[in-house]
């Protein structure tokens, strides 16, 4: 099976952001959009209904790195948010506490992630979890 | 010269003139011809069969050294690119060969190879008789025809061009073979006496077409003429790829949903909050796993499920409407699907809830008949949204006019099956059907007697109400809280 | 496929101003580097560039880039050309090695008039000697 290299694989997956994901709940895109090696992204997740998060937008920060569809990307949050898998300190999504992360395969992409961390959001043990105030960052 | 056939006339295996009928795996993506019309295409001799090819080429190479050269025989998982020509020696040709191979074979197949040509495509030698492009005459393996094929339709490109022919752009790409003046393998039985399948070559005329291309000595080919796309010895990518239609039409069916697609917004205070996407496919429920636009067919498990979850009048209704009223004007249709796909989304959360209050919602499961009572008075709606049986399930639809504003947005006022007043000008007055806990012998009340005036400026609102047993979907009139995607 | 094949030959015929290697752990992924045209606002530039044969190469184009910053109406920001045959006009008979001559034939002779740069095609033109000016600047300032 051929192995799409990194740059390749990330301006795929940078086209299809341009084009918007699904219904929107998710998107991404290049942080700077002269940023040659693609390495800084960010990321938005609307917050699942029938949750705390209904109705809040996230801003998240992603990074690929060189090694990246191999290795997991790093993903933190930007917007405050109480989940068991973000350091309440920084916002940064502890790997081996969301799944996706802590079993990257390299089909995973970053819509694959960002749709795993709302879809956690909306598990029955995170929805109702006490959150910072709407709006408040790190 | 050329006539081989006598070495092996009497094997039957699944070669014609020492070709396969399937790939030899130069290349590793789908299969997505119909490998049905291109076996008989060769079998016919249409077709070049699927020869081993040689990866490199010399004129004065002796047989020996052609047999080491042929490619290695196909293999699963092969990363295609790296695979090495893994016969070494002609014995080890032999070995891999599907054949029971003799001395003779070997020769034979050597044979065949004298004065190979390169595909231009893939770059590998083969027998000199491999089809050549009907426009410009020049070789292309079958290996590589059969990849080459219409570009698929995307829903931004509607469009399915014929394939261009690779060397010079003519549009229906198509090739012509002429196969060798002897046979072997399937069909060489026939071919013993000169009385194949479709009519030999040597009587098709077509204009300087030299029949044996085989031999060493053979005489070379004088050029050509272009042949037609419609000509009969002609095999034109669509041919083997009959499907290119019905895949055109199947995309444009997915973009017409796709422009009929609307976000559906729902009110919360003065904000108007995105909560799914209607499919735009009409006439079929869509798949209850979340209101996330693509359809899928109906299922009985799935409706069953529906019910338990009390939102079976909604998926009901959907059905029976696009069923029962082909002619309803497209944007009722529309919001009737957006209202069912609010209610879908909160299928979920009932589900969990109701795995949280065991019980409380266990009694919803007879909604099968919901939609059994005929409408009554002269409602435009189907039977089954003025859903008045015995125990419709929790979903309530109500609907009024730009005049009346939506209500019961409070949590507060769901404890009571209501109906809205019929007094709305024009609005839709429907019912609510009972609670489950009331078991389903509420008559219900007000049969609709106008058409639903919903139309494009209308809305879908939904309430923000968590109730498991009572999501509300308010349609008013001209809020214009539905926008166009 | 013959990929071997088509590599061997481009590394031992390569054409004037033009080189590409494949990686060593990924044969479909090359290192290019294509040298300005004279004549050009890119003359004297040497652009790195990476192409990647995709599964369905030869039936579907190779995807490239330019990985050196370069001005030009037909070339984003993230390197990405703007060619037909990289696009609907791709022919499995095309190879790499037109491929590559084709871009460097775009480099001479930019099409502003279907840009992918848009700004920089306004650019050229609205006035073309500026932004020929601007090439030649970021070829020595980035393709030296």
């Amino acid at each position: 099976m051929a192995k799409v290299p990194r740059n390749f694989r990330l301006l795929e997956e940078l086209e299809k952001g341009e084009k918007g994901i699904g219904d929107g709940s998710i998107s991404y895109g290049l942080e700077d959009g002269d940023d040659i090696m693609m390495l800084k992204w960010n990321g938005t997740i609307i917050g699942p209904g029938h949750s705390v998060h209904e109705n809040r937008i996230y801003n998240l920060k992603i990074e690929c790195g060189h090694d990246y569809p191999d290795a997991p990307p790093e993903v933190s949050f930007l917007s405050r948010v109480n989940l068991p898998f973000v350091n309440a300190a920084n916002g940064k999504v502890e790997r081996h506490k969301l799944p996706v992360l802590a079993n990257w395969e390299r089909k995973s992409t970053l819509e694959t992630v960002l749709v795993d961390i709302r879809k956690e959001m909306a598990a029955p043990s995170n929805r109702k979890l006490p959150q910072p105030p709407e709006g408040s960052t790190y | 010269m050329g006539n081989t056939s006598s070495s092996s006339r009497d094997r039957h295996d699944d070669s014609v003139d020492l070709g396969a009928l399937t790939p030899q795996g130069i290349y590793t993506g789908p299969q997505d011809w119909n490998q049905s019309v291109v076996a008989q295409l060769i079998i016919d001799r249409k077709l070049a069969p699927f020869y081993r090819p040689l990866e490199d080429y010399e004129e004065d190479w002796d047989d020996d050294r052609i047999l080491a050269a042929r490619k290695g025989e196909p293999q699963p998982a092969s990363d295609g690119n790296t695979t090495p020509p893994h016969h070494s020696s002609p014995r080890s040709a032999s070995k891999s060969s599907a054949r029971p191979a003799t001395t003779r074979d070997r020769i034979n197949e050597a044979q065949l190879y004298y004065k190979a040509v390169e595909c231009p495509i893939c770059f590998l030698y083969y027998p000199r008789n491999i089809n050549r492009s009907r426009c410009c005459d020049q070789e292309i393996c079958t290996e590589c025809f059969v990849q080459i094929k219409r570009a698929d339709p995307t829903p931004t490109n509607l469009v399915s061009e014929p394939a261009s022919c690779p060397y010079c752009v003519e549009p229906n790409f198509g090739i012509f073979y002429t196969p060798p003046s002897w046979r072997v393998g399937i069909g060489s039985d026939q071919a013993a006496s000169h009385h194949g399948p479709r009519p030999d070559l040597n009587r098709l005329g077509s204009s300087g077409t030299s029949t044996d291309v085989q031999g060493p000595s053979g005489s070379q080919k004088a050029r050509r003429k272009s042949m037609s796309h419609t000509n009969f010895a002609v095999v034109t990518v669509d041919q083997i790829r009959p499907d290119w239609e019905d895949k055109l039409n199947a995309m444009k069916a997915v973009a017409a949903r796709r422009a009929n697609r609307r976000i559906i917004m729902r009110q919360v205070g003065d904000r108007l909050i995105p909560v799914g996407i209607t499919s735009g496919r009409i006439a079929q429920p869509v798949d209850g796993g979340g209101g996330s636009g693509e359809g899928t067919p109906p299922e009985g498990g799935r409706r069953s499920r529906r019910h338990r979850d009390n939102n079976g009048a909604a998926s009901e209704f959907t059905n029976m409407y696009g069923i029962g009223m082909p002619g309803q004007d497209l944007e009722e249709l529309m919001l009737m699907e957006a209202m069912r796909l609010s209610l879908l989304e909160h299928e979920a959360q009932q589900r969990r809830q109701q795995q949280e209050q065991q019980g409380s919602a266990s009694n919803s499961n007879n909604a099968e008949s919901n939609n059994s009572r005929p409408p009554s008075g002269s409602s435009s709606l189907p039977s089954s949204f003025i859903s008045s049986s015995s125990s419709p399930p929790a979903p309530t639809l109500v609907a009024t006019s730009a005049n009346g504003p939506p209500t019961g947005t409070s949590p507060g006022n769901t404890a009571q099956p209501r109906s809205l007043t019929p007094t709305l000008p024009g609005g839709l007055r429907d019912t609510l059907p009972p609670l489950p806990h009331e078991n389903g012998n509420t008559s219900l009340s007000t049969p609709t007697t106008s058409s639903i005036p919903l139309h494009s400026a209308s809305s879908t609102t939904e309430s923000l109400d968590h109730s498991p047993s009572l999501p509300r979907i308010v349609l008013p009139e001209g809020n214009g809280a539905e926008t166009s995607t | 496929m013959a990929l071997p094949k088509e590599t061997q030959r481009l590394v031992a015929d390569p054409a004037p101003g033009i080189s590409a290697a494949p990686h060593d752990d990924n044969l479909r992924y090359f290192d290019v580097s294509i040298t300005g045209p004279d004549g050009s606002p890119f003359q004297g530039g040497v652009f790195r560039l990476e192409l990647y044969l995709p599964e369905e190469y030869p039936m579907s184009p190779p995807k490239v880039r330019f990985l050196t910053k370069i001005y030009h109406p037909n070339i984003d920001k993230l390197g990405r050309i703007c060619l037909d045959i990289l696009k609907d006009k791709w022919s499995p008979a095309l190879q790499i090695r037109t491929v590559l001559l084709s871009i460097q034939a775009l480099l001479s002779a930019p099409n502003p008039d279907d840009p992918l740069a848009t700004d920089v095609a306004k650019h050229y033109k609205e006035n073309e000697a500026a932004a020929k000016a601007v090439s030649r600047e970021w070829t020595e300032k980035y393709a030296q």
